[in-house]
């Protein structure tokens, strides 16, 4: 793989302090503080049910926390008079199972929430949608439709309708898990192009590759806490923790 | 092996839209002379009803049907989605009052529902009400037995009856979707009601797009229901005919196949609608047998 890239970091864009989520009973995030800087690549890796998504998804409000701040950009999401449309128009989301809208052409697709939220006329919207497909590398299936696609290209797309927005912070919630191993690489690439344009980017993942080439941090969770920080080369070949040396000694192989 | 390489040829004839749509064709021409055949009806006894009075007389019920019919769907399908959108509400006072009107709707019979608006609103129009022997142009016989207190009594117990069914099928649909549809629109900025509106409530939808088709064949059988309370639409003016004429077997044929019509094009609709729609995964009716 590619060389590292190289990160300037600027102002604090997302800071969350204490943050605990509870499910019922039962406490997916237990007094979680974690700030993001403006540049940032940031990935969170720890075992299924760590609360990794929980924890991103916080971010921008898709779990509401029990207790805890989170400030993006200036906004404190935890006020009840913040307009929460208005946060999310400047963080995107990639999900792991892309959830493309199926009733929407791929140009649809990238377009409707410009049009809608961003109020741009249909000529602009389109111009951007396409300039992003051409980013993502699949400027020939704007007239398709998602299921036309295969798991990779709609995960391309996925992120150009989240990027059409002009976001602020990209969040990835294992963007790879759902694909095809031949289809990871072209995902990864269009994200290894948005580190490397400077996107602030929290990224739920295990790709080891991608966290060393594009990370400048990892955060290892487990059992709804964050356990360590660190530089990715740090962590991945001498991590301090015995939790995190169990986790990376199962994926590592 | 060679058996198969002859028959594929065959096949694809068979398969081909035109040829199929003539075999059906043939079918149900077949089918529509064998009926009358089977139940011993008489040519002699088709030809009162063949006479222009009774051609008039028939057409002001058939359209009567139709009109009625259309005022219901297109005036149900709203209610029907406030009704579905409302009762998934988390909002208890707005809840509520959905899940009420729409369990009471369903669990009563609709001649009751006919019933019961028919004589607490009296006033549903300011038409007298046309008997047989009214006179008039076509058009205004016609205005005035869609616009009569039965016309209208009928017409609003259908709409509110089927939005009832319907926000329920709808509701059905939307709960089908996957979580993640709504989190994927919520997370690009897209408020509560620009998600249902542009998201959810398109697929949801197509969905039911089957289910509520066939809910509206329904809706337009039921409308004969409204000749008990002296709505002069198709069937009961097939009635007054062969009353008359003595061949309620003959006016019966030909009045079910009036209904047969009708509603054979309101399936045929259906077929438009999902032409319009996006090539998806096969669905498991597509390829049922293949499996
Ligand atoms: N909506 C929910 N309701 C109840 N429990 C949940 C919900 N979402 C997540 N959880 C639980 O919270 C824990 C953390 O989940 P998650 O953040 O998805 O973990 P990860 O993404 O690290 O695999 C898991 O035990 C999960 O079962
Ligand atoms: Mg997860």
């Amino acid at each position: 793989m590619s060389e590292r890239i190289p990160h300037t970091l600027g102002e604090t864009i997302i800071s969350m302090e204490h943050i605990v989520k509870k499910f019922g009973t039962f406490t997916a995030l237990q007094d979680v503080s974690l700030s993001v800087r403006q540049g940032e690549v940031l990935m969170i890796i720890g075992p299924s049910g760590s609360g990794k998504s929980t924890l991103l998804r916080c971010i921008n409000l898709l779990e509401r926390p029990t207790s805890g701040t989170v400030i993006v950009d200036g906004m404190n999401l935890t006020d009840k008079s913040i307009n929460i449309n208005k946060v999310r128009e400047e963080v995107g989301m990639v999900f792991q199972r892309f959830e493309l809208f199926p009733h929407l052409s791929v140009l649809e697709n990238v377009m409707l929430a410009q049009r809608i939220v961003r109020k741009r006329d249909k000529a602009e919207a389109e111009q951007i949608a396409r300039e992003l497909l051409e980013k993502v590398g699949i400027p020939d299936k704007a007239a398709s439709y998602p299921a036309q696609l295969s798991g990779g290209q709609q995960q391309r797309v996925a992120i150009a309708r989240a990027l059409a927005m002009q976001p602020k912070i990209m969040l990835f919630d294992e963007p790879t898990s759902a694909l095809d191993p031949e289809m990871i690489k072209e995902v990864l690439d269009v994200m290894l192009d948005l580190a490397r344009e400077g996107m602030t980017m929290v990224v739920v993942s295990h790709e080891m590759g991608f966290a060393r080439n594009a990370s400048n941090r990892v955060v290892f969770m487990d059992g709804g806490q964050i356990v360590e920080t660190g530089d990715p080369d740090d962590v991945f070949t001498n991590p301090q923790h015995e939790r995190t040396q169990l986790f990376l000694s199962k994926i590592l192989h | 092996m060679t058996q198969q390489n002859q028959t594929a040829p065959a096949r694809a004839i068979i398969q081909h839209p035109a040829v199929k749509w003539l075999l059906q064709a043939l079918g149900a021409a077949a089918f529509i002379l064998l009926v009358p055949l089977v139940f011993k009806m008489q040519w002699a006894n088709f030809k009162p009803l063949f006479t222009a009075t009774s051609l008039r007389f028939l057409s002001l019920g058939m359209l009567a049907t139709i009109v009625v019919s259309i005022e219901a769907i297109i005036l149900s399908l709203p209610l029907a989605t406030l009704l579905a959108l409302g009762r998934i509400s988390p909002i208890k006072w707005i809840s509520w009052p959905c899940i009420a009107f729409i369990e009471v709707l369903r669990s009563l019979p609709l001649l009751l529902l006919i019933f019961y608006i028919n004589l607490r609103f009296p006033g549903l129009t300011i038409f007298a009400d046309v008997s047989v022997g009214s006179k008039g142009s076509f058009i205004e016989l016609l205005i005035t037995s869609i616009l009569s207190q039965g016309g209208m009594a009928t017409m609003v117990a259908l709409t509110f009856y089927t939005a009832a069914v319907n926000a329920e099928l709808l509701r059905s649909g939307i709960l089908s979707l996957e979580r993640g549809q709504a989190e994927a629109a919520r997370s690009l900025g897209l408020s509560y009601r620009q998600t249902m509106q542009h998201v959810i409530l398109p697929q949801a939808y197509r969905r039911i797009l089957a289910p509520l088709i066939a809910q509206f064949t329904i809706l337009v059988k039921d409308t004969s229901l409204g000749a008990i309370i002296g709505f002069l639409e198709l069937l009961k003016r097939g009635q007054i005919l062969y009353q008359r004429d003595f061949n309620p077997m003959e006016t019966l044929y030909v009045i079910a196949l009036i209904y047969f019509v009708i509603n054979y094009c309101l399936g045929l609709t259906q077929k438009l609608v999902a032409r319009r729609q996006p090539t998806v995964p096969k669905t498991l009716t597509d390829n049922l047998a293949d499996i």
